[in-house]
């Protein structure tokens, strides 16, 4: 009887399973230029179709956590409600929270079958799914965030912070009294380390301006998103007399904590990271990195929109956002009016009560202005951008400016003039992933950049090094 | 005479085996009803529906002439049914006094002086405050029966109830069942064995197959009738007279020298005892429950650690082997309790048969010893936990049919068997024993002891006190050496 | 007063499984429709998502994980044997195919590099699993509590392979190690995410263990091992042994879950808890859906894995519940399918006293 059974079973199962496969509908036949001759001398050709944008843009998002986490799914879905309001005529957006790695194929064929056309995928986690999914749907774009695999169906983008974690490492040095500064990270891939070393070297600035010796401390949590690994990091870091603490970790964790230390009679203060989290502390948040999707997925649906991007053209559209961009901003609030709200009111006050000397322009100013001025400075790049959109010109982000030798204009700044890793910098190496420093080094290996010397996007991506007066106090 | 209860009409299947067909019955107040039958016939399904472990498929109970649904034994015991059953339904982790207080649901204070009176007057000493785990099964059925008799019920169910106990035991208990009589209150006794039937019982009711064929007055009918009447056409085995005549000449083949076992608490349980037993020969171990019997049987077939002392079988050392490559080398055992130690309730008769056989075994072999040991249902392929206990314990011995045991250790193999099993459980190890295999009998039972064995030992607080030749010494010569030192 | 019994009952197997089907349909459409009406959707378009997500042909991506592990936990449920250790097991699992196909030369030799892999990932979800049993029973730890436990060990150990000795070299940094050689590579269908191999391969597994199980002297032996652990012995098998060869096959067909995760899905090592992803605990409520049967095993597995697509596809387009809810749906769909097993189990009935 019982065999019976598992033979009908094996037999329904596989039956099933050929008779799915053989229906050729996914078969998307490459069809090349064919010349057929025939006697009576017709000759018929066909070749692709070419492709033509259609009327209505369906695009899909998929996030990796739920879009309440108040970090990063928040933020992108921010960025979809904008362009989703704003394009409604042509667009049609949808979006799957949740998506760990092991869901994104599904999700994304489900997406497909459903008509959207357009695919973000905002995970580091999505890359290598996203990418096995675009080499099957050819006539999908996929736009996916944080990786580094492109198609010619798949572009990549990201929006960086670095620029606006030194803007808060200046404010940070200005604020500390104990010379010590606490960061937790989430995992120490380049992305963040080049966060905490550009948020160590503002701190340093002012610190040196002011006379004190700062050290950064560093305690990874191993997860992007744990508020209770981040709770836990911050009471360790406090416990060793940190003051300041600057953190990447999709919660608000740390910035709570940091309140309730405050109404506990402790001063400590913090940099909300990722989306306004003022209101969870508006007696300790100094300022923040806030990021602004929209303004790539403006960029990136509006050129789909146009027929500028097709699915045979996105292999080197890789968009590497900066300050200049107005993809990410300095700041912690923003106001019902849709302005940034950059520094804390109560720190502003008494940032100006603070003097220094601003290192390029030897004039003395007070920390708040020189936080505005190198904002300026690193906003006031009109160049830059159109370099910022493609794998091919990431190169020429570097440069400072062009000669070009006519009379009156001598050279066009290409690069924002002041940039935090420009020379000269020590540091020593942590791990290798094959940047030009720490390449075949030792772990601990010291290593600097030569005065002047800007650091290239490459030496970004591979940031494998820490600067020195950073110290790492373990992993959680 | 008014009718307590009516049984009306009721029929019981599990799934392709018909249980109980169409059984009516009227049990009056102040009768004993005994019902008979062989292992399998229904009778303890039809136990268990009255006491509202199972519901009929069809059919219904009528209680004082209201027809009544029990689904749980919570319903029948409201209205005075309680049953003693084959099995003690207790819990292990909780004490005589926990357990008795959890069944009559009433404060352990308030039936503190009851239970110890009970137990004075069964002559029974037990600590009510010991857990139940720490009790030997016999003790164990004592407070089943203190429980059922401390609920003074309107019908007591005795399932089997007395046949593994002491014939001593036993008469008290009749006594107890006639008190509960002569209050208006009625039992039914549910047994195999003939001779108990008619000695007790004031009416017979004789289940085959489900079904009643036959009732009478327990004065007026033979036991040869009822035996007839029971078994059907089924030929009833002549046990064999044991095969003494054989000389036992060769050397011992299981040789215990001197064994010390300690209990689960660190006491002796088992002290100095040696014994050997020859080819052929079957040695019995009798004793009153609870002499370290059990603690020597399970030591022997590797269940317990020995603290000093050796076995030997075969003369290889074997003391501190498992019980699986005693059973490889030949050392089999059948035991007291079959569902807990002898078979796998929720596989089926041939799976359990399949296990057992040390070597490959063919499909239709399964069939040949299901009919050699009489097992009903006569179906391989039925669930263990469907069968009767008998049914159960004739599945334990189907193991020493197909393999080729050198040594079988028993204890108490035919307690749960009716006649004809029984019988063919006793002639089995005669024969056995007379073509050269061995075997060591524990038995509470001293006939049985005595009519098998060559040689018996007696064990009192876990030594053994004597051994004789069965022509040495009759049944109460035996009794007063149990006894003397106990 | 209304008094409810339940009362136990035994149905013929070719009325149970009917009746099973039937009930679990019937709770399907009944939370199907009422969640569709609290969420102000039509249930027609909801039930044309469900009635798609059981056609679709992803659900075999989930068929390929849940099929081989739960098969494996159905030996060990069926010796009586608490193996939560599925998760870990997959983990390492795909721990050692990756080894093989990323870290010795045989992972670039065709055929030879899969099939080698997999044996190895055989073998680790065995050895992960043989650690519990035998503190189990050598030493009398209870195996639920230190499977689980090995689970996060598992994660643990893959988590510092990938953050350290394995990372590989063109990640950027990322925890994960490079991808395994092509070579190493099993072929997915076209369009979809899973490879039709470790699938036949699974289904050829089922059948051998239920052959196992229920045909041979050792198989029937280990589900015997559920009723006592002295009866086994007192038959002439060591008990020990037969608890050891439970778990270790039971992990050894979890590791194959996770090899193939490796081999076809990841095609890279990634932190442990985005192999496992949970689909190890997941496994335990398919085993158990099946009633340890293995037969039944692809059929639990068929159904729980169309739910995981169902979940996605009522986030998408004009449902868009929201994955809180998605979950919650599914979750009342699961336990109205446990309902139905218990109704099919047991009889309930009612009666009125005065």
């Amino acid at each position: 009887m019982k065999s019976q059974y598992i033979m009908l079973l094996v037999g329904l199962l596989v039956g099933f399973i050929i008779g799915y496969i053989t229906i050729p509908y996914y078969i998307v036949p490459v069809t090349p230029a064919i010349t057929v001759t025939t006697t009576i001398t017709t000759t018929v050709t066909t070749s692709p179709t070419p492709y033509i944008p259609s009327e209505k843009v369906r695009a899909a998002w998929i996030y990796v956590g739920p879009v309440e986490d108040f970090g990063w799914t928040y933020m992108h879905d921010v960025g979809r409600r904008v362009v989703a309001n704003l394009f409604k005529d042509w667009l049609d957006t949808t979006y799957i929270e949740s998506i760990s790695k092991e869901k994104t194929a599904a999700a994304i064929d489900q997406l497909i079958k459903l008509g959207y056309t357009v695919i973000f995928t905002t995970s580091f986690d999505h890359m290598d799914p996203t990418y096995d999914k675009a080499l099957e749907n050819p006539n999908i774009m996929f736009f996916h965030c944080s990786g580094y695999k492109r198609a010619p169906n798949m572009a990549t983008y990201f929006a960086d912070l670095y620029q606006v974690y030194y803007l808060n490492g200046l404010m940070a040095g200005a604020l500390t009294k104990t010379g010590r500064i606490g960061y937790i990270a989430a995992i120490t891939i380049p992305e963040v380390i080049r966060h905490i070393n550009a948020f160590a070297i503002g701190a340093m600035e002012t610190g040196r301006l002011l006379n004190k010796n700062i050290t950064v401390y560093v305690i990874e949590i191993g997860e992007w998103y744990n508020p209770d690994k981040a709770r836990a990091a911050a009471q360790t870091l406090i416990d060793m007399g940190v003051d300041v603490i600057a953190f990447t970790e999709d919660s608000t964790a740390t910035v709570e904590f940091a309140e309730t230390m405050f109404r506990q009679g402790k001063e400590v203060y913090v940099f909300s990271h990722y989306s306004p989290m003022y209101e969870y502390g508006p007696n300790t948040v100094v300022s923040g990195q806030l990021v602004r999707w929209e303004v790539i997925y403006t960029d990136i649906l509006t050129k789909v929109k146009a027929g500028i991007y097709t699915p045979s053209n996105l292999g080197n559209v890789d968009y590497w956002y900066l300050l200049n961009t107005g993809a990410v901003d300095l700041g912690a609030h923003v106001y019902p009016n849709g302005t940034v709200m950059h520094i804390n009111p109560k720190f502003e006050d008494i940032l100006k009560t603070i003097t220094v000397k601003d290192t390029i322009t030897g004039e003395t100013v007070t920390v708040y202005d020189l936080v505005m001025r190198r904002y300026q400075l690193m906003k006031e790049a009109p160049l830059l951008q159109p370099l910022q959109n493609t794998a091919l010109t990431h190169v020429y982000e570097s440069m400072i400016k062009v000669a070009i030798g006519t009379k009156h204009i001598e050279a066009q700044i290409i690069a924002a003039i002041f940039d935090p890793f420009t020379g000269p910098l020590t540091g020593y190496c942590i791990a290798d992933y094959g940047s030009r420093f720490c390449s075949g080094k030792a772990v601990g290996a010291l290593i600097s950049v030569a005065e002047g010397e800007r650091l290239t996007h490459d030496d970004l991506w591979k940031m494998d090094w820490f600067v020195k007066g950073v110290v790492y106090r373990g992993k959680m | 005479m008014s009718n307590v209860i009516r049984v009306v009409e009721i029929s019981k299947r599990f799934g392709d085996i018909i249980a109980l067909d169409n059984i009516s019955l009227n049990i009056s107040s102040g009768e004993i009803v005994a019902v008979l039958g062989e292992n399998g016939s229904g009778k303890s399904t039809l136990a268990k529906i009255l006491y509202g472990l199972y519901t009929p498929d069809r059919g219904y109970i009528e209680v004082n002439g209201k027809q009544q649904v029990f689904l749980s034994p919570a319903d029948a015991k409201k209205y005075g049914i309680v049953m003693v059953s084959q099995r003690p339904q207790l819990i292990d982790e909780l004490t005589v006094l926990e357990n008795i207080s959890l069944f009559l649901n009433k404060p352990l204070n308030k039936i503190y002086n009851d239970i110890n009176i009970f137990l004075q007057e069964f002559n029974i000493r037990i600590n009510i405050a010991s857990p139940i785990h720490t009790l030997s099964y016999t003790e164990r059925q004592y407070i089943e029966m203190a429980k059922a008799l401390l609920a003074r019920p309107r019908l007591l169910i005795v399932d089997e109830a007395t046949t593994y106990l002491p014939q001593s035991m036993k008469i008290k208990f009749f006594e107890m069942m006639k008190r509960i009589v002569a209050t208006n209150g009625s039992i039914i006794f549910i047994t195999h064995k003939i001779p108990e039937a008619l000695e007790f019982s004031t009416r017979i009711i004789v289940l085959r197959r489900g079904r009643i064929v036959g009732e009478f007055d327990s004065n007026n009918i033979s036991l040869d009738e009822l035996r007839r009447v029971m078994f059907g056409e089924t030929a009833i085995i002549q046990t064999t007279k044991q095969a003494q005549d054989i000389p036992i000449i060769k050397d011992a083949i299981l040789k215990i020298n001197n064994v010390l076992v300690e209990d689960e608490y660190g006491k002796k349980a088992v002290e100095n005892v040696s014994l050997d037993v020859k080819q052929g020969e079957i040695v019995g171990v009798v004793g009153i429950a609870g002499n370290g019997q059990r603690e020597l049987c399970e030591t022997i077939i590797g269940l317990r650690k020995v603290k000093k002392g050796q076995i030997l079988f075969e003369g290889r050392d074997i003391t501190h082997i498992p019980p699986n490559k005693r059973i490889a080398i030949g050392l089999y055992y059948i035991p007291e309790d079959p569902f807990r130690d002898g078979v796998f309730l929720n596989l089926t008769v041939a799976e359990n048969i399949k296990i057992f056989s040390q070597r490959k075994i063919e499909r239709k072999a399964f069939q040949d010893i299901i009919s050699k040991l009489n097992i009903i249902p006569a179906n391989p392929g039925v669930k263990v936990h469907k069968l009767s206990g008998g049914n159960v314990q004739k599945v334990v011995l189907s193991r020493i049919f197909i393999n080729i045991p050198k040594v079988i250790v028993a204890y108490n193999p035919t307690r749960m068997l009716d006649e004809y099993s029984s019988r063919l459980v006793a002639s089995t190890l005669t024969k056995f024993a007379s073509l050269g295999g061995s075997v060591l009998l524990f038995s509470e039972d001293l006939d049985e002891a005595l009519a098998m064995g060559n040689r018996i030992a007696v064990m009192s607080r876990g030594k053994v006190i004597g051994i004789y030749n069965y022509t040495a010494i009759n049944r109460s010569e035996l009794e007063k050496v149990m006894v003397a030192y106990a | 007063m209304l008094k409810i019994s339940i009362i136990k009952r035994e149905l013929p197997l070719h009325i149970i499984i009917p009746l099973r089907i039937t009930i679990a349909v019937i709770g399907l459409l009944i939370s199907i429709v009422t969640a569709s009406l609290i969420f102000n959707q039509d249930p027609g378009t909801t039930i044309t998502f469900l009635v798609n997500s059981f056609l679709d042909l992803n659900i075999f991506r989930y068929i390929s994980v849940f099929l081989p592990t739960a098969l494996g936990l159905s030996i060990a449920y069926s010796a009586g044997l608490w193996n939560l250790g599925a998760e870990g097991q997959i983990v390492v699992g795909a721990m050692g195919a990756t080894f093989i196909a990323l870290f010795t030369p045989l992972g670039t030799i065709e055929y030879v590099g899969v099939i080698a892999s997999l044996l190895f990932a055989f073998a680790m979800g065995a050895i992960w699993a043989i650690a519990a049993i035998v503190l189990k029973v050598y030493f009398g730890i209870n195996e639920a509590l230190t499977t689980l436990m090995m689970n996060y060990i598992a994660y643990y150990l893959v988590d510092y392979l990938v953050y350290g000795p394995w990372r590989g070299r063109g990640v950027y940094g990322y925890p994960e190690t490079d991808m395994i050689p092509i070579q190493c590579r099993l072929q997915r269908v076209a369009g979809y995410s899973f490879s039709l191999y470790p699938l036949f391969t699974s289904l050829l597994l089922t059948i051998l263990v239920f052959l196992f199980l229920y045909r041979t002297r050792i198989g029937i032996s280990i589900r015997a091992l559920s009723s006592s652990f002295r009866a086994v012995e007192l038959s002439g098998i060591s008990s020990t042994k037969l608890a050891i060869l439970a778990f270790m096959l039971s992990g050894a067909l979890a590791g194959f879950a996770g090899g193939t995760e490796v081999l076809v899905y990841h095609r890279k090592l990634v932190p442990g808890a985005k192999i496992g992803a949970g689909m190890g605990y997941t496994s335990i409520m398919v085993a158990w859906l099946s009633s340890l049967n293995p037969v039944a095993v692809p059929l639990s597995a068929y159904y729980v894995s169309s739910l995981y697509i169902f979940s996605l596809a009522i986030q998408i387009g004009s449902i868009n519940v929201g994955d809180a809810i998605a979950r919650a749906v599914i979750g009342t769909i699961f336990l109205l399918t446990i309902v139905s097993e218990f109704i099919a189990r047991y009889r309930i009935i009612l009666r009125f006293r005065g």
